[in-house]
Formats: C-alpha cells, sequence, structure tokens
C-alpha cells in the first residue's frame, strides 16, 4: 500500500457546481457549457495545486541542497587547510633520513565520537522528524497562573502536571546513600595516604575535586597527544576505583558517591548527555570492556567485546593465582549495590568527559592503595607500550650479533638485585602479565578485575621499587603524565610496595620458583601465557589478521632452541584460530623471557637502563614484554597506554636501537624496515589497514601495528620451523627461516591490499594467497602491477621474477581484464613482452589467453601485422597456431565471413589442445621441415597455384600472412574470380598449418576436413556453374581435360588440376600399358 | 413546425453533447498530464532526496576522514619532535 505523497482532487471536484447548477435547465448546451467550465476551473486549481505541491517539493529539495553544498564548502575548505598545512610537514617527513622512529611514534589519540554516544537526544543536530515534534507539540498549560494559589510556590503547579527533574531528583535520592559512604571511604582513603609519602605535590591525597580538575586540565594541555589514552586510563581507574573503594572498606561508597554527586553538580548540560542505563551498566561492571573501551576508542570497542568472551574462562583458571582476593563475593556484592544505589552518581561520573576522569585518575592515583591498583593499571598499560618499544628494541637488537657486555652485566644485576629484593615482585609481574591480559577483556565481577589490578599494582610496585633500587637517577616526579605520576606514586609510596607485598606473598612459591631459576621464571610465564592463550587473542580475527602481534623473536627462536620448542608446544595445541593467537602473544613473553633472563643478552636492557623511563619497563624485561603481547595488542584497540611519555621513550628506544641495527645484522633489519615501508605504504593508499588493530586512525599507530605485525610475523616463521604447521588460516606461513627477515608475512599484505586497491585488486588478491613465496619485493610489485594493468611492464616483470603459481593465477585475471586494453595496445609492446614468456612455458601458458588478444590487436590494426608477424620469433607463430588466428585474419581481410565463422569452430574445437601444441612449437621453434599435406590437400591441392601458395606460405606466414603478399603470388592466375579468391584464401588457410609443425596436423586435419570438405562443395558447385556458363559439357571421357584447360581461362584451378593429375594418372597408365585411353575412358 | 423544431432542438442537444464530450475529453487530457506532472513530481523529489541523502553519507565519510586528517595533520604539527631522530 502505497503513503499518499499527494491526492489530486477531481477536476469537476474542484469547480463550483454554481457553474452548471445555475444554467437554465432548458438549455441543455448552457448546462454542458457550465460543466466544462467547471471541469476547466478544475483544472486551473489542480494546476494551482500543482504550483505549490512543486513549490513544496522544491523548496524542501532547496534547502536539501544548500545544506550539502554548505556541507560541501566547508569540506572544501577543511581540505585546503589540511593541504595549507602539508607542505611543511611534507618536507619535515621528507628531510628524514630514517623514518624508522615514526614506528615508535605514539601517534594520536582521537575519539571522534565520544559526545555522540552521550548525546543523542539532546543535540540539536536531531532527525527532523523528532525535532518537528518537538517543535509542533504544544507547551504545557498556562498552570503558572494558579500558582498564587498553590503553597508550593511559583512552578509548583506546573510540577504538579510536569515534573522534568523528576528523575533527576529520584536518581539523585537513590545516590545519597551511597554518597553517606563514600565520605567514609574517602576518611580512610585519607587516612592511608597520610601514611603514603607522596612525592609529587600534584597528586596529593588532599585534593579536592576542582584541584583534581585543575590536574586535569593540566594534563590534557600537557599531553594533548594522550588525551583518548589518559581518558581511557582515567575511566577504567575510577571504575577499579570504585571497586577499589569497595574492597577496602564498605564504606567507601558513600564517598563515592559523594564523589560522583560533586560531578552531578556539573551544570546540567553534562547531565543529559548521559546515558544512565548504559553507563551504570558499565560501571557496575568494572569488568565490561564496553567500559574500558568506550571512553578509549568506540570504534574497538566491539573487538573488546568479542575478546572479552575468552577472558572470561581464562579467569577460571587464574583463579588459583588469585585464590588470594577472597573477597571477591563480597567485593561482588558491594558493587552490586553500587550498582544498584549509584546508577545516576555513575552516570554522572561516566558523563563526565574524559579529562576529568584522567584527572581523577591522578588523583585516585595518589590517594589510596586501591587507587594504586587503578594506578597499576595506567602503569601496567604505560608499561605494555614501553615495552613493546622496548620490545622492538629488543628485537632489533636481537638481530645484532653483538651483545654489549656491559649491557648484560647490567641486566643481570638488575634481575638479580630484582630477584634479591623483589622476589615477590616478580612473581607479581608474572601475574600482572596474566592480569594485564585479562584486566581489558574482563567481563567476569570487579573481583577478578581487581584482581588483575591488584596484580598489576603489585607488578608496578615491584617494578618502581627494583628502578629505584637499580637506577637512582630516575626523575620521574617532574613529568605530569598519569604515567609517571602513577609509577612515582607507587615508587615513593612504601605502602603501595607493602600491600603488594601482602599480596604477593601470597603467591610467593611460584616467586620462589622465579627466583630460583630464570629458566623456570620463563617456565613459569610460559605456563601463563599458555593460560593467557585463551585470553590474549585480540582482534577477535574480524580483519582475518592475527590481533596478537607478539614481537619478532624470531632470531631468538632460531638461535635458542628453547624458543623453538616451546613455539613447538604452542603449536601443538588447537590450531584454533584464536589459540594461535594467543600463542603468538604467550610465545613472545617466553622469548622475552629467554632472551632477558636466560641469555641476559638483552642489549635492550642496556641502553634503556640508562634511561630512566626505559629502565622502568626493561628489568621486568620478558615478563612485561609478555605483558606486552597479550596486553599490549588488546590494548592496541584501547590505546590507552599511548602517552607522551611513550614517545620520548621511543625516542630514546630509537637512538638506541640505531647503534645495534648498525651492527652486523642490517640486512635483516633493513628487510624489517622495507617491511615498515610497505605497511607505510599501505597506509598511505588507505587507512583500512589500519582497522586489523586500532580500527583505522594514526599512521604512527599503524607504523607500530606494522611493527608488531612483522613481530608475529617471525613467529609465524617459527611456527614454520616447527613441525607442525596445520595453521590453514596463515597462507604466508611458509617462508623458510632463511627468508625470515626478508619481509613480513604475505597475508598481512594481502589484507592490506585488498581494501586499499578496491575491485580490480581484489581478484588478484584473492589469487595471491598462494604465492606467499614470492620475494616482498615481488609482492610490492603486485599493487602497480594490479593498478596499471595496461603497461605490460609490470606483466613482464612478474612473469619473469615471481613464482610461477602466482602469476599463473593472476594471469587470467589479467588476461581477462586486459582484453579490451591489449586490444588498443601496441603490438610491439606485446612482442617484448612475449620473447620471456616464452622462454617459460608456464608463463607462457598465461600468456596464452592473452595471445588472442595479441592477434585480436593485430586485427584491428591490419597494418601493423605484418610487422607482428614479421618480428614476431615465436610467440605470434604460437598465436597463429593457437588461435588459427592466420585464417581468421586473412579471412577477415579478404572479407570472407563465411570462413570466419568456419574458423571461430576450428578454434574452439582445437583450443584445448593448443597449449601442448604451442610448448611443442616453443620447443621445436627451429623450423622442422613442413609436414607432408593431408590427403585431402594431395587430391585437391595439387594445382600449380596451390604449389606457389606452398611456396609463399611459409613467407606468409612469417610474415604475418600479409594479405597483399598473398594476392600477389596469387596474381598468376589468369582471371581470378571472387570465387577463386575465395578459394585461393581457403588454400592459404590450408597451407599455414601445413607450414606449422607437425605436432598442429590434428588441428590442421581439423581445419582442413572442414576446409576441404568446404571447398569441395564449392569446387564442385562452381565447376558446374562453370560449365554451364561455358557451356562446355564435358561429358566426354578423356576429353575433358583438354577441353576444361583450353576453355578454361576461367576454368577453376582445383578442377584443373584434378584433371592435370588425371591426364597424368591416364598417361601412366597409358604408357604402362600402351593400350588406348578409350578403354579407360569409356569404363 | 414543431416537429421541426424539435428535430432542430435534438440536434443542437447533441451538438452540444458532441461538444460536450469533446470539452471533457480535452480536459480529461489536461488533468490527466497534471496528474503525471504530480507524479513526475513526487519521483522527482523522492529521487533527488535519495541522492541527496547519499550525497550526505559521504560527506559524512568525508567529514570524519577529514577530521582524522586534521587531528594528524595538528598533531602532527603541534609536535614537532616526532620529526626529530633522536
Amino acid at each position: 500500500m502505497p503513503l499518499v505523497r499527494f491526492e489530486v482532487r477531481n477536476e469537476y471536484g474542484l469547480g463550483q457546481g454554481e457553474l452548471y447548477r445555475e444554467a437554465n435547465r432548458e438549455d441543455p448546451k448552457a448546462v454542458l457549457d457550465g460543466v466544462a467550465v467547471a471541469g476547466l476551473v478544475g483544472i486551473l486549481r489542480q494546476l494551482g495545486d500543482l504550483a505549490e505541491f512543486a513549490a513544496e517539493v522544491f523548496h524542501g529539495l532547496q534547502e536539501q541542497v544548500i545544506t550539502t553544498a554548505s556541507r560541501s564548502h566547508k569540506l572544501m575548505v577543511r581540505v585546503q587547510n589540511i593541504e595549507t598545512a602539508l607542505p611543511p610537514l611534507e618536507k619535515v617527513v621528507l628531510a628524514q633520513t630514517s623514518h624508522i622512529h615514526f614506528a615508535y611514534t605514539a601517534g594520536t589519540e582521537w575519539h571522534p565520537r565520544i559526545q555522540n554516544e552521550q548525546n543523542h537526544f539532546i543535540y540539536n543536530d536531531l532527525p527532523r522528524f523528532i525535532m518537528e515534534s518537538y517543535e509542533e507539540c504544544r507547551d504545557p498549560p498556562r498552570l503558572h497562573l494558579l500558582d498564587k494559589f498553590d503553597t508550593g510556590g511559583p512552578g509548583s503547579c506546573l510540577k504538579r502536571y510536569s515534573d522534568p527533574t523528576y528523575f533527576r531528583r529520584v536518581s539523585s535520592n537513590v545516590t545519597e546513600p551511597d554518597a553517606e559512604k563514600v565520605p567514609k571511604d574517602k576518611r580512610a582513603r585519607k587516612s592511608k595516604c597520610t601514611t603514603n609519602p607522596s612525592d609529587n605535590g600534584q597528586t596529593s591525597p588532599s585534593h579536592t575535586d576542582s584541584t583534581i580538575d585543575m590536574t586535569l586540565k593540566s594534563d590534557v594541555g600537557d599531553h594533548s597527544n594522550s588525551f583518548g589514552s589518559k581518558a581511557g586510563s582515567g575511566y577504567i581507574e575510577c571504575v577499579f576505583h570504585l571497586n577499589s573503594s569497595v574492597q577496602a572498606e564498605e564504606e567507601e561508597p558513600k564517598e563515592l558517591s559523594s564523589r560522583f554527586m560533586q560531578h552531578s553538580d556539573v551544570p546540567d548540560s553534562v547531565f543529559p548527555d548521559e546515558q544512565p542505563g548504559i553507563a551504570d551498566n558499565n560501571f557496575c561492571r568494572t569488568s565490561s570492556p564496553e567500559q574500558i573501551a568506550a571512553p578509549i576508542s568506540c570504534c574497538v570497542t566491539w573487538d573488546e567485546k568479542a575478546e572479552i568472551v575468552e577472558p572470561s574462562g581464562q579467569h577460571c583458571n587464574e583463579d588459583e593465582i588469585s585464590e588470594v582476593l577472597a573477597a571477591e563475593p563480597d567485593l561482588d556484592t558491594q558493587v552490586a549495590n553500587l550498582k544498584n544505589h549509584n546508577p545516576l552518581s555513575i552516570v554522572l561520573d561516566d558523563a563526565n568527559t574524559p579529562k576529568s576522569s584522567s584527572s581523577r585518575s591522578q588523583l585516585d592515583e595518589v590517594e589510596s592503595e586501591p587507587d594504586d591498583f587503578m594506578d597499576a593499571l595506567n602503569t601496567i598499560e604505560s608499561e605494555s607500550e614501553n615495552d613493546i618499544d622496548c620490545q622492538t628494541k629488543h628485537e632489533v637488537e636481537q638481530f645484532s650479533s653483538s651483545v654489549n657486555d656491559e649491557v648484560e652485566d647490567t641486566i643481570q644485576e638488575a634481575t638479580s638485585h630484582i630477584s634479591d629484593h623483589h622476589p615477590s615482585e616478580y612473581k607479581s609481574r608474572t601475574l600482572s602479565v596474566i592480569s594485564s591480559n585479562e584486566k581489558i577483556p574482563c567481563e567476569l565481577p570487579s573481583s577478578v578485575s581487581l584482581k588483575s589490578f591488584a596484580y598489576e599494582q603489585e607488578s608496578h610496585t615491584s617494578e618502581k621499587s627494583s628502578e629505584l633500587d637499580s637506577s637512582p637517577g630516575i626523575e620521574c616526579s617532574t613529568s605530569a603524565d598519569v604515567f609517571d605520576n602513577s609509577k612515582v606514586e607507587s615508587v615513593s609510596d612504601p605502602l603501595s610496595s607493602v600491600s603488594v607485598t601482602s599480596i604477593s606473598n601470597v603467591q610467593e612459591p611460584l616467586s620462589d620458583k622465579t627466583i630460583s631459576s630464570p629458566n623456570k621464571s620463563r617456565e613459569s610465564q610460559d605456563d601463563f601465557s599458555c593460560v593467557r592463550s585463551t585470553t590474549l587473542w585480540t582482534n577477535g580475527g574480524l580483519l582475518g589478521l592475527e590481533p596478537s602481534k607478539p614481537p619478532d623473536f624470531a632470531v631468538s627462536n632460531a638461535t635458542s632452541p628453547d624458543c623453538v620448542t616451546r613455539s613447538k608446544a604452542e603449536a601443538s595445541l588447537p590450531p584454533n584460530h584464536t589459540s594461535m593467537s594467543s600463542n603468538n602473544g604467550g610465545k613472545p613473553g617466553l622469548i622475552k623471557d629467554a632472551g632477558s633472563i636466560e641469555r641476559a643478552p638483552s642489549s635492550k636492557g642496556s641502553t634503556s637502563w640508562h634511561d630512566d623511563h626505559d629502565t622502568k619497563v626493561e628489568k621486568p624485561g620478558g615478563f612485561h614484554q609478555g605483558n606486552r603481547f597479550g596486553h599490549g595488542y588488546e590494548d592496541g584497540l584501547n590505546i590507552t597506554s599511548e602517552v607522551t611519555p611513550r614517545n620520548e621513550l621511543r625516542h630514546d628506544s630509537d637512538s638506541k636501537v640505531t647503534p645495534v641495527e648498525s651492527s652486523e645484522e642490517n640486512d635483516e633489519n633493513s628487510s624489517q624496515w622495507l617491511g615498515f615501508g610497505h605497511r607505510l605504504l599501505v597506509n598511505g593508499f588507505s587507512r583500512k589497514m589500519s582497522l586489523v588493530h586500532d580500527g583505522e586512525h594514526e599512521p604512527a599507530r599503524l607504523l607500530r601495528t606494522g611493527a608488531l605485525e612483522q613481530q608475529s610475523w617471525h613467529n609465524e616463521v617459527t611456527y614454520q620451523a616447527t613441525p607442525e604447521k596445520a595453521y590453514n588460516e596463515q597462507f604466508g606461513r611458509k617462508y623458510s627461516i632463511d627468508s625470515l627477515m626478508s619481509s613480513p608475512p604475505l597475508e598481512h599484505m594481502r589484507i592490506s591490499f585488498h581494501p586499499i586497491h578496491g575491485f580490480e585488486d581484489s581478484k588478484l588478491k584473492l589469487k595471491f594467497p598462494n604465492g606467499n613465496r614470492g620475494d616482498e619485493s615481488i609482492r610490492d610489485m603486485f599493487p602497480s602491477f594490479q593498478l596499471i594493468p595496461e603497461t605490460a611492464i609490470p606483466l613482464h616483470n612478474v612473469g619473469s621474477e615471481s613464482d610461477d603459481d602466482t602469476f599463473c593465477r593472476s594471469s587470467p585475471y589479467m588476461s581477462d581484464d586486459c582484453l579490451s586494453h591489449h586490444s588498443e595496445s601496441d603490438s610491439e609492446q606485446w612482442e617484448s613482452d612475449e620473447s620471456p614468456e616464452s622462454k617459460d612455458h608456464e608463463l607462457y601458458d598465461a600468456l596464452r589467453r592473452i595471445s588472442p588478444v595479441e592477434s585480436f590487436s593485430s586485427y584491428l590494426q591490419p597494418g601493423e601485422a605484418g610487422n607482428n608477424g614479421i618480428c614476431i620469433d615465436r610467440g605470434l607463430q604460437s598465436t597463429y597456431t593457437e588461435n588459427g588466428a592466420d585464417p581468421s585474419l586473412s579471412a577477415s581481410s579478404l572479407d570472407l565471413p563465411c570462413f570466419d565463422a568456419m574458423n571461430s569452430v576450428v578454434y574452439g574445437e582445437t583450443k584445448d589442445n593448443l597449449d601442448e601444441r604451442n610448448q611443442d612449437y616453443l620447443r621445436d621453434s627451429t623450423q622442422l621441415p613442413p609436414p607432408l599435406p593431408p590427403v585431402q590437400w594431395r587430391v585437391s591441392k595439387a594445382h600449380s597455384d596451390i604449389s606457389e601458395g606452398k611456396q609463399h606460405a611459409p613467407e606468409a606466414h612469417e610474415h604475418g600472412l600479409d594479405i597483399k603478399l598473398l594476392e600477389s603470388t596469387l596474381p598468376r592466375q589468369p582471371k581470378p574470380s571472387p570465387a577463386d579468391d575465395q578459394k585461393r584464401n581457403e588454400d592459404m588457410i590450408a597451407f599455414k598449418p601445413k607450414s606449422k609443425q607437425q605436432d598442429q596436423q590434428k588441428l590442421n586435419w581439423q581445419k582442413e576436413a572442414n576446409q576441404s570438405s568446404n571447398g569441395k562443395d564449392v569446387d564442385e558447385k562452381e565447376d558446374f556453374l562453370h560449365q554451364i556458363r561455358t557451356k562446355s559439357f564435358t561429358l566426354r571421357r578423356t576429353a575433358t581435360a583438354k577441353p576444361t584447360l583450353s576453355s578454361g581461362p576461367t576454368a577453376n584451378n582445383n578442377v584443373s588440376a584434378i584433371l592435370e593429375k588425371a591426364n597424368a594418372i591416364r598417361q601412366a597408365v597409358a604408357s604402362d600399358d600402351g593400350e588406348d585411353d578409350d578403354t579407360w575412358s569409356d569404363t | 413546425m414543431a416537429r421541426a423544431g424539435g428535430i432542430t432542438n435534438a440536434v443542437n442537444v447533441g451538438i452540444a453533447v458532441q461538444a460536450d464530450w469533446e470539452n471533457r475529453e480535452f480536459i480529461s487530457h489536461i488533468s490527466l498530464n497534471v496528474r503525471r506532472l504530480f507524479d513526475f513530481l513526487t519521483q522527482f523529489e523522492a529521487t533527488t532526496k535519495s541522492k541527496l541523502s547519499s550525497l550526505n553519507q559521504k560527506l559524512d565519510t568525508l567529514e570524519r576522514r577529514l577530521e582524522l586528517l586534521e587531528i594528524q595533520v595538528s598533531t602532527a604539527s603541534a609536535n614537532p619532535s616526532l620529526f626529530t631522530t633522536s
């Protein structure tokens, strides 16, 4: 049932009835005229309605067009601004000698849709149909007039009718009891904080909310880049702060609520922005991924959700470790209480922009242990990022064969020192690895998350303590970053360390293991990694890429059998994709442990060791690296860890890395850099590449991810080293260990290409995956190859260099795609291309399909056909043989469509066998003696012209069967009739295959069979016609020969040939027998 | 005479009816075309709005991308340290 857009009334209905009612009834003409006039009036009114409707329509369209035009204009302005801003950046970038450091830059934290999600129903940009409903609705009745009669004062009557503040008040009332609890908690917290000496004056526990906001602003201003990450961290912190507060004391919720209430004091505009229900749920479930991911990046949240499902099961595994936290149920209940009682407050908190949250996060960090837990989250995230950097460093360094002894010494010292002073911390770190992994994805009740955070906190404190011990020169206090603050605080806080110990003591048996032998610790982490294997899966395989980007410890794996065995063991895990990723994630941790603890060769430690920031991360070494892989990739979505300090760290790492790179294995590094560069290119083509991990965003992030992907690739290689390669998902795993450094895995590239180049490329992409074996350069060729299919050069390159498989697969598409293009292209270009192709048979097969195109091009360009025929060695010959292109060419040029059809049939029949013949032909490219003509030819083409044709046939064939040349051979015929021409052409067509190799005899036979049959029929018909015309009925026996010859200046050649042969036979018989011709002829 | 007058009257009526038919046909034609104009307008509006909506969607995507680019450019320009290789 269609909707009625506009109803056109009847024209007679529009006209008033008075026009004909008032007419004289006696005069029918008047009545009828009146009716007609009424109809005309109705039409006029219809036209009027039409005008109105058109005006309405066009008015609406005009508005939309204007808005669209204004938007486009704005876009243009923005684009111009970007264009103006780009040149200096380009200069700067181009001035860079090495772009490696871009891989270590934090990139941009950008969360465009945060506000939009919170303000669906208050923004002015609501959909029009909603705005119209708002605009059209009537105001409430003027009940304010009755206020004077109401004791409630002004507005009370209206409130009785409709009170928009009702829900706000109710929600605030609900939060009041919690608000009462929160202050208590805050007091307790303060009491704790008093014990904790706060190094940072900034983060003193006495911060009020205003101060928090101030710190927030300052932080934001200082670290515009890390805004999103901070926001995310702060957000998380708030969440966990809630839990932690609950954990600390039951009274805490009051304080918490009070805090929230303070936030609720924020102008009303903030309030409606919030989504109470969702935010409430998020907050109450501290472990919910949305909660964490929402502030961080909206795009990523989905992935994280997908990931979260696994970790839930993970927690069960880790419950053993997390037994320490026996207060889980209590926490859960408390959390539930908070959920019930503080929805609005939480919402308000959520409503706060990430700035506020981050600011509070800083404050919280300082305030108490649970805050420290939250700090641990930040620190761990930042650590994970640092680990990423360090790990990249570590990779590079591992590539370098030369290990710095000093560095080793320092590392060993550090490790020993840590083990001596902080064994439990060690363990806590290992736990923190797991916990960090769990942290983000965990949907479980907050207790688990608290565990994880507690572990993280422990690890963090331990790290800090270790840092304090090992590196006295740390100056973290100066930095205003949340990251730094948290660290400093934790470092400075003895309480935090104490609390950590309290938790870690429970776990000391494990820590003892770690202390006892680094190998054991490594194994323990391996175990953890195995546990993590389920949790670590980050991207959920959405984009087909492996989210987990374990570091490229391929080298270390290759060198260390343990790592290989480890990889094997991991490989032995179910080939499930998630398990794969998890394995990958787990591996790095193992490998890192091996590198850092066992070998203690990690030059990274040395370089970073001097750096204050790096030391923090690097000391934990393998542990945190392991964290990084699991956590960092999961956080790759979260982005929280990418804080400005990280940039600094990266710069440091770059500086540190470069000398290491300069060491022996520059080749490998260069290959990696090529990988980076390639990824940069890919990113340049399209951002979709970034979707793999981050969902889209900064190129710097992409670079980092690319580096991580390389790492994962190396891990993949290690998997290959293991006998169990049954990972069907990963096509490009077939790289040999030798080619480890050559290039990143192809599947990544393939995936990256896919969005980039669009539809045309997608074809090739689909074909590539098995062609992973090719070199990186070749793979890089493909995009260009795809982008410029017309130019045969990439084809040539690919054909000469790439694997046969890839080329063969790609080639058919090429041929298909290029048909139109090549038909117009120069034949010379194809000639140049063909020479290498003919060398390789498979390539030739690939070109086989292109060859018809060539023939077709020559067909379109008859002037060049001769050139083609002359210049082409084997390619065009083969094409001729393949296509039967010669006959088609000649026939088409001679306008013999009937023969074309025949050729097409022949071609269709023999098309399948062309390959073999062509190959054989190529092998036998040396001119073989022309094959004996088939029987039909012997019989039917014994004419002298045919012999001439034979003589010229090879030439014609070699010269591309130039038609004129053929005609020049033919003019000997006294009176060529059109029928004769046709015949000659057919003869030539028949000759051409003859002059070709014996291999093609089948084809020739087929053609000849068709042709000969055709020719015979034609000959007979023509013969009879000719005889009828000439009226020379040769009913007599032997005399038939001569009369036909004599009569036949117009005689048919074939007929004459037959007659000549008959004469020859007759003469021979006569010479033998000596008998009269009569006897023979009469019979 | 009366008969003749009746005949002439009938003839006149017939002529009038014929003329009326012609008028009605004419009016119906015009009305039909007017309706066609309405139909055209509705279709035009629908197609135009659909195209505009698609265009707006594209503009949305472009705006998002531009926003991202602006952020990137601003970040890069605001942080020259990114380009300084230490």
